[in-house]
C-alpha cells in the first residue's frame, strides 16, 4: 500500500532524475534532457496514482494533496516548455518549484485519511482541482519567467514575451476552465454559482490579475516592464486564493470551502 | 492627459472618477437596494440597459469614449484593474461590498465595456473571432444575468423532523434520515496524522510504533451495565462504535476499550503511558440522505435527496444540506435548502459560453504553434 511515508522514496529519485535533466538541459543534450526529466515525472505520477489507490478517493482534498499535485505538474509544464522553445533554464525553474513544493510535503506530515466527506463526493472535484492544479504550474512557470526577465541583464526580449504570452494565454484558459467548473458544482451541491465566500473572492481577483496581464499587453509598449510586475502581483493573489485563505483572520470561519478537519 | 487616442492613463483617471462618483452617491442615498430590482424592474432594467449598448454602439463615431471603450486598450485594462483591486480589499477585509455603489459601478463599467467589445466583434464577424465572442459574450450574459437575477433567487432553509413536515412556498415531508459512515479509524492522541482504518472484519494493523490487534468489534454498543468498564451490543440511538483492544510495542502493551462516543456516552481511549493514548477518531459521514415527499404549486413527487444529487419540483431545487451534528447518524432531523432561482439558465448558459470560449482559446493556441512550426 502506498502511503506518505513512502513518498520520500519516490519523491527523491524524482527529483534526482528531475535535476539531471535540468543540468543536460544547461549543456544542451535535448535527448538526455527530456528523458531524464520524463522519468522523474513517472515516478512522481506512480506515487500519486498509488496514494489514490490506498487512500480509496482521489488525492485532492488536503493542502499536501494539491501540493503533490502542483510539484508533478511543474516538470511536466518544463518538459512541455523546453520541447517547444528549447529554453535551457527552463527545466531548472520548474525542478525548483518542484522541489519547494515537495520538501514542503516532505516536513509536514500530512493526514492519511480515507475519508471524503458527502460535499465533495462528486464527478466535478476531480476535474475542478487538477484542472486548476495544472494552471497554477503554467502560471508559476509564468512567474518564473517574469522574474528572470526583470532580474537580466539587457532586459526582456520579444521572443521572451511570446513565451510569456503563451503560457499565461493557456494558464488562463485552464483557470477559466477551473473556476467554471466550480461554478457549475456549486450550484449542483447548494444552489448558487458563485457565493462571494472568501476562496472565490480571491479566485475573482486572480482571474482579473491575470485578465489585466493579456489586456496590458494589447494596449501597452510591447516591451513595458508593468506587464511582468502584473504578473508577480497575480501569482501572489494565486497563492492567497490557493491557501494564504485558510489563514487569513478575516475569512475565518466563513468559507464553503474549508474541507479540513 | 485626455489627448487621443485615450490610453490607459485615462483609464485610470475614469476609474477614479466611477469611485468617486459612487462614494458620492452612497454618501446621499446610502448603499444598494438590490430588493428594488425584484421582478418585473430587473426585466425593464435589463431591457434598458441593452437598448442604452445598442445606442452607444451606433453612436459611437460621434462619442469618442464609446469607441476607446470598445477597442481592448486602456479603458478594459483600467476597469479590469479597478474591479480586481475593489475585490481584493473584499478579500482582505473581509468588507461586504456588494451594496456599495463603487464596488457596483466598477463591475458596471467593466461590464459595459465587455458589452460594447462583443457586440463590435459580433457586428463585423469572422470566424477567428469565435473565442473573442464565446468568452466575452459569454460573460456579459453571466455577469448581468447573474446580478439582475439575484433579488429574484428564493431560498428557503428547511428543517423537518423525520415523520414532519415543512417548508415555505414549497412543503417537504420527511419520511426517514439516513447516514452511512466511513469505517472507524484509530489515531494516537498526540499525533492524528497517522491513522488505522479498521474496515469490517479487520483484526488489527500498525500504527506508529504499536502493534494494534482488535480483540471485540462492536458497531453499536452502549455501556455495560455491570461492573466492567466495558461495552455490549446495544442497537439504540445514541449506540457507538466501541473496540477491545490490545496494543503492542516490544514487550510493552496495553488493553482495554476505545470508543468515539455520541451524544449519550463520552468517547473512550487507551492510556499507552509515557503522554501516549490510542483514540477512536469521530466517526465521518460518508453518504445521508433523506427519503423526502415535496409538493409545491399543486405538484407532488417523492424521492432521495443526497449531497450533490438534488430533487428537482416546480422549479424549485431542494438541496440536502445538513442535519443535526451532535446526534450523528442518529440525527431525528435533516436540514435541507430549497432554492428557485428563474434567471438560471441564462446564468449558466453564459457559463458554458465561457467554457466554449476557454477550449477554443486553447485551440487558437496550439494552432498558432503549428503555423509557428511551419
Amino acid at each position: 500500500m502506498i502511503t506518505w511515508d513512502c513518498f520520500v522514496w519516490f519523491a527523491i529519485p524524482a527529483l534526482v532524475f528531475e535535476a539531471a535533466g535540468a543540468a543536460f538541459a544547461w549543456k544542451e543534450r535535448r535527448m538526455p534532457a527530456s528523458g531524464m526529466t520524463l522519468a522523474g515525472i513517472c515516478l512522481y505520477f506512480a506515487f500519486v496514482l498509488g496514494l489514490w489507490a490506498s487512500l480509496d478517493r482521489p488525492p485532492l482534498r488536503t493542502m499536501g494533496e494539491t501540493r503533490l499535485w502542483y510539484a508533478f505538474f511543474m516538470p511536466v509544464v518544463g518538459i512541455l516548455v523546453y520541447s517547444r522553445w528549447k529554453y535551457k533554464w527552463i527545466l531548472s525553474f520548474s525542478t525548483l518549484m518542484s522541489t519547494v513544493f515537495t520538501m514542503i510535503n516532505l516536513f509536514r506530515p500530512e493526514i492519511h485519511s480515507q475519508t471524503l466527506m458527502p460535499a465533495l463526493q462528486s464527478p466535478w472535484f476531480a476535474p475542478h482541482v487538477i484542472v486548476y492544479m495544472f494552471a497554477y504550474a503554467l502560471l508559476g512557470a509564468a512567474t518564473l519567467l517574469a522574474v528572470w526577465m526583470l532580474l537580466k541583464k539587457g532586459g526582456p526580449g520579444a521572443e521572451e514575451y511570446s513565451i510569456l504570452d503563451n503560457l499565461v494565454g493557456v494558464g488562463l484558459c485552464f483557470m477559466t476552465f477551473g473556476m467554471l467548473i466550480g461554478a457549475v458544482w456549486a450550484n449542483e451541491a447548494w444552489g448558487d454559482c458563485w457565493t462571494w465566500d472568501p476562496k472565490e473572492t480571491w479566485a475573482a481577483v486572480t482571474w482579473m490579475g491575470y485578465l489585466c496581464y493579456i489586456h496590458l499587453r494589447h494596449t501597452a509598449a510591447k516591451d513595458s516592464k508593468a506587464a511582468l510586475w502584473v504578473l508577480i502581483l497575480s501569482f501572489i493573489c494565486l497563492q492567497m486564493c490557493w491557501w494564504g485563505v485558510n489563514y487569513l483572520p478575516s475569512a475565518k470561519g466563513r468559507s464553503a470551502h474549508t474541507y479540513n478537519s | 492627459m485626455w489627448k487621443r487616442p485615450w490610453k490607459i492613463k485615462e483609464g485610470f483617471a475614469a476609474g477614479a472618477g466611477i469611485l468617486v462618483l459612487g462614494g458620492v452617491i452612497e454618501l446621499f442615498a446610502g448603499p444598494v437596494h438590490w430588493e428594488a430590482l425584484r421582478f418585473p424592474v430587473n426585466l425593464v432594467v435589463l431591457v434598458a440597459y441593452l437598448c442604452i449598448l445598442t445606442i452607444l454602439f451606433l453612436l459611437r463615431k460621434r462619442v469618442y469614449p464609446v469607441e476607446w471603450m470598445m477597442h481592448g486598450g486602456g479603458a478594459a485594462t483600467a476597469s479590469i484593474a479597478c474591479c480586481a483591486a475593489l475585490t481584493f480589499i473584499m478579500g482582505l477585509t473581509g468588507i461586504d461590498l456588494l451594496e456599495s455603489w463603487p464596488f457596483i459601478l466598477s463591475y458596471l463599467w467593466m461590464t459595459s465595456i465587455v458589452g460594447l467589445a462583443s457586440i463590435n466583434r459580433i457586428s463585423h464577424f469572422r470566424k477567428k473571432d469565435i473565442p473573442f465572442i464565446l468568452n466575452h459574450l459569454g460573460l456579459f450574459i453571466a455577469l448581468v444575468a447573474g446580478t439582475l437575477g439575484s433579488p429574484d433567487i428564493r431560498r428557503e432553509e428547511i428543517t423537518v423532523s423525520e415523520g414532519g413536515s415543512a417548508g415555505n412556498g414549497i412543503t417537504v415531508t420527511l419520511h426517514a434520515f439516513r447516514m452511512e459512515q466511513y469505517p472507524p479509524e484509530l489515531t494516537l492522541g498526540n499525533d492524528p496524522s497517522e491513522r488505522l482504518r479498521i474496515d469490517n472484519g479487520m483484526l488489527g494493523g500498525r500504527l506508529g510504533e504499536w502493534d494494534i490487534e482488535v480483540l471485540r468489534n462492536i458497531p453499536y454498543a452502549g455501556i455495560a451495565e455491570d461492573d466492567s468498564t466495558g461495552y455490549r451490543a446495544w442497537l439504540h440511538p445514541g449506540a457507538c462504535c466501541a473496540m477491545e483492544v490490545k496494543a503492542s510495542r516490544g514487550t510493552e502493551s496495553h488493553s482495554g476499550w476505545v470508543c468515539c462516543g455520541s451524544f449519550l456516552f463520552p468517547p473512550a481511549t487507551l492510556d499507552l503511558g509515557g503522554g501516549e493514548s490510542l483514540v477512536m477518531a469521530p466517526r465521518e459521514a460518508k453518504e445521508y440522505t433523506s427519503e423526502v415527499t415535496v409538493t409545491s404549486g399543486g405538484k407532488r413527487a417523492d424521492g432521495i435527496i443526497e449531497v450533490n444529487k438534488p430533487m428537482r419540483l416546480d422549479g424549485w431545487t431542494i438541496y440536502q444540506q445538513g442535519y443535526d451534528v451532535s446526534m450523528g447518524e442518529w440525527s431525528g432531523i435533516s436540514i435541507l435548502r430549497a432554492v428557485r432561482n428563474p434567471w438560471l439558465p441564462v446564468v449558466l448558459a453564459g457559463i458554458f459560453m465561457m467554457m466554449g470560449g476557454a477550449i477554443a482559446g486553447l485551440l487558437k493556441v496550439s494552432g498558432k504553434r503549428k503555423e509557428g512550426k511551419e
